[in-house]
């Protein structure tokens, strides 16, 4: 660690290891509920498991973009944070304002919630990955316009590397378009079409910058390849990123309403998003190939290598799998879109934030590397929840495979909780592996305490 | 990474990012085809990286490397992918759900497995080094 003011990313870390525990037991919650429909009811009901899901999900991911922007800016800037007290303070900010929504998502009626909160003066609520209260929003904008102006400072006062200024673009951008959840239009086809300006807009496009910063920002760190082949590759990145990404929209405007255009605009554009994901899985392995150093943290550099083969994965091959309107004209809303969802939330952006806090960690606790064998744990739970993903992703697949037959292809298409009893046995499974994924990451929780010989930062 | 594939004269060749290695340009191009041929352009895609393979005989060890590799690895890859769904295709036939379960998942694994692999010999080929297809890659010359 270069400076001090670094030292806040710690709790930023920590808390989206403490939520991302809390997703993956909601998860297992929601695939047990899907095979045993009974389980935890009337207590946790599905839908309010699964807006805790995916919420907690969103919130941890965005602490680990927190956690990395506060590691990653001062040293690329070679100065202090502008405001380490007032990163502090937004940290406890966003946990309580996180927690309380939780609390309020598990005890209270969410009608009663929409009731309590506002959602009469603006009604925003209700709508999928947007569900938080008014106030919750209204709180994320706050934080977020705070953490913006804290490390835009930071960069102003000190040195503007790409890195520094592509993760600008995208946290800025993350910010803007968040503004649309509080765009609720009446008419249900307006609704999505902005919707997806906030869902779409996010993870094909203003997080895929913050993607590349951060895995530019740590392969620069572990391999020593020249910052000026890195920015290369960065640049190229983001321009395609935005090329494809931007249009590429339309592949969600198929069939809401929205003008048959898009049919064409969103599977020509769409179909050419891989290719971003492309470079990057080529841009990591072939830095990792030309380094100049070993660094004696080996965990981080798997950790940015499965990045770059999982988001390719889950986002390119998953999303191209489903994204030409006759193909999605079928699979619309199946559990291939689950899968899809699965593997690319996780290869992109968890396993990101991973490797971020595994390069960074260790150097907030005043050393490289961790000791072999604690780097041992942290590559087998590494292994063990890549592997559950792909596994979880699989039998998604085979399940909307088999949905897809049943309810829309078939000549006796049957009705959809027919089509779901068929396919259990896949959800059994999935089940099975969320478990495996589950261990995994206990594994990962236990190596930030297994001792042995550390090497001196 | 797979230095213990190396063979001593393609290790000593370094990979310093300033200067390409002998090679390196065929290299990059083979590993470029083979993906074009299982992304982009099919058959025609191959037809060209064969011809380059046929045609450059006595390029560098590096090139040679990876036009071997990757032309056996298109051969070998394009079979198992067409059998294989050929067969599942036939004997489950058209109308049965499972055969489109096993079809497509079975497509969609392996070549991936094929991408994910090309985008490995593209990256080292990039970086100036010998690669070797696991499993069906044949052996490396030493
Ligand atoms: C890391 C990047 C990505 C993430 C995290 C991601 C995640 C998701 C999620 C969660 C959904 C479901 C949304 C919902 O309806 O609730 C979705 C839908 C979709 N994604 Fe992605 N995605 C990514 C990249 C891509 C790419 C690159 C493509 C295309 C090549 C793609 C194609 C699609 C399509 C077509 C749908 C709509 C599925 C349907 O009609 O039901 N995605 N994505
Ligand atoms: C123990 C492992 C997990 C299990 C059993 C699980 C299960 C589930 C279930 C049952 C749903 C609801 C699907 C539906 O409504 O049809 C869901 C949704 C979702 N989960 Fe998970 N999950 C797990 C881990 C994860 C992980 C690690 C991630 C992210 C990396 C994730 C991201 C999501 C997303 C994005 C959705 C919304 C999908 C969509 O809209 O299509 N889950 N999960
Ligand atoms: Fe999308």
């Amino acid at each position: 660690m270069q400076y001090k003011s670094q030292a806040v990313a710690k709790p930023y870390f920590i808390a989206a290891i403490g939520l991302f525990i809390g997703q993956i037991l909601f998860g297992l919650v929601l695939g047990l509920q899907y095979v045993l429909g009974d389980f935890l009811f009337p207590a946790i009901p599905f839908n309010v498991a699964r807006m805790v899901h995916t919420n907690l999900l969103i919130v941890w991911l965005l602490f680990g973009f927190m956690g990395a922007a506060y590691y990653l800016i001062p040293e690329e800037a070679e100065t202090e944070l502008f405001s380490p007290k007032l990163a502090l303070a937004l940290f406890w900010i966003f946990l309580v304002a996180g927690a309380l929504t939780i609390v309020g998502y598990l005890t209270v009626p969410y009608a009663t919630l929409a009731q309590l909160t506002g959602n009469d003066l603006l009604a925003t609520m209700g709508r999928e990955f947007l569900e938080q209260p008014l106030p919750t929003k209204l709180g994320i904008v706050v934080v977020a316009l705070a953490f913006l102006f804290n490390i835009t400072m930071t960069v102003l006062k000190g040195r503007k590397t790409s890195i520094a200024l592509v993760l600008l673009l995208g946290l800025w951008g993350l910010a803007v378009f968040f503004l649309f959840s509080f765009y609720n239009p009446a008419n249900i086809v307006v609704d999505k079409f902005f919707w997806w300006w906030v869902v779409h807009l996010w993870v094909e496009g203003v997080w895929e910058l913050i993607l590349g910063a951060m895995l530019a920002f740590v392969l620069i760190k572990v391999t020593g390849v020249d910052r000026e082949v890195i920015e290369k590759w960065l640049y190229v990145i983001v321009t395609l990123t935005l090329i494809t990404g931007i249009i590429g929209t339309g592949h969600h405007y198929f069939w809401i309403g929205t003008p048959e255009y898009w049919q064409w605009w969103g599977s020509i554009f769409s179909a050419l998003e891989p290719i971003p994901f492309f470079a990057m899985t080529v841009f990591a392995f072939n830095m990792v190939n030309r380094r100049r150093r070993e660094h004696p943290n080996k965990a981080a550099v798997l950790w940015a290598l499965g990045t770059g083969v999982m988001a390719f994965l889950g986002a390119g091959i998953w999303g191209f799998l489903h994204t030409l309107a006759p193909v999605n004209y079928y699979t619309h809303g199946t559990q291939i879109t689950a899968a899809h969802g699965h593997m690319a939330f996780y290869g992109a952006y968890v396993m990101v934030n991973l490797t971020m806090i595994s390069y960074a960690m260790p150097l907030l606790r005043g050393r490289a590397a961790n000791s072999n064998k604690a780097q041992v744990f942290e590559m087998w739970s590494f292994w063990l929840m890549t592997v559950a993903m792909v596994f979880i992703t699989l039998f998604l697949t085979a399940a909307g495979i088999l949905q897809v037959w049943l309810q829309r292809v078939s000549d006796s298409p049957v009705p959809f909780m027919v089509g779901q009893d068929q396919v259990a046995l896949f959800y059994w499974m999935r089940e099975w592996a969320g478990v495996a994924f589950l261990i995994g990451l206990i594994v990962y929780v236990i190596s930030f305490f297994v001792k042995g010989e550390e090497k001196a930062a | 990474m797979n230095e213990q594939n190396a063979t001593a004269p393609q290790r000593a060749q370094g990979h310093r990012s300033d200067q390409p290695a002998p090679g390196q340009d065929l290299a990059v191009a083979a590993e470029s085809l083979f993906l074009a041929n299982l992304l982009l352009v099919p058959v025609l895609s191959f037809a060209v990286l064969f011809w380059l393979w046929r045609k450059h005989a006595d390029a560098p060890p590096l090139a040679r490397n990876h036009l071997k590799q990757t032309c056996y690895v298109s051969l070998w890859g394009g079979l198992i992918l067409a059998v294989f769904t050929a067969a599942f295709l036939a004997l489950g036939g058209l109308q049965w759900a499972w055969t489109w379960v096993l079809v497509i998942m079975y497509f969609t694994c392996v070549h991936s497995t094929l991408v994910i692999c090309g985008m490995f010999g593209l990256a080292r080929a990039m970086a100036g080094k010998p690669f070797r297809f696991p499993l069906i890659g044949p052996k490396l010359e030493t």
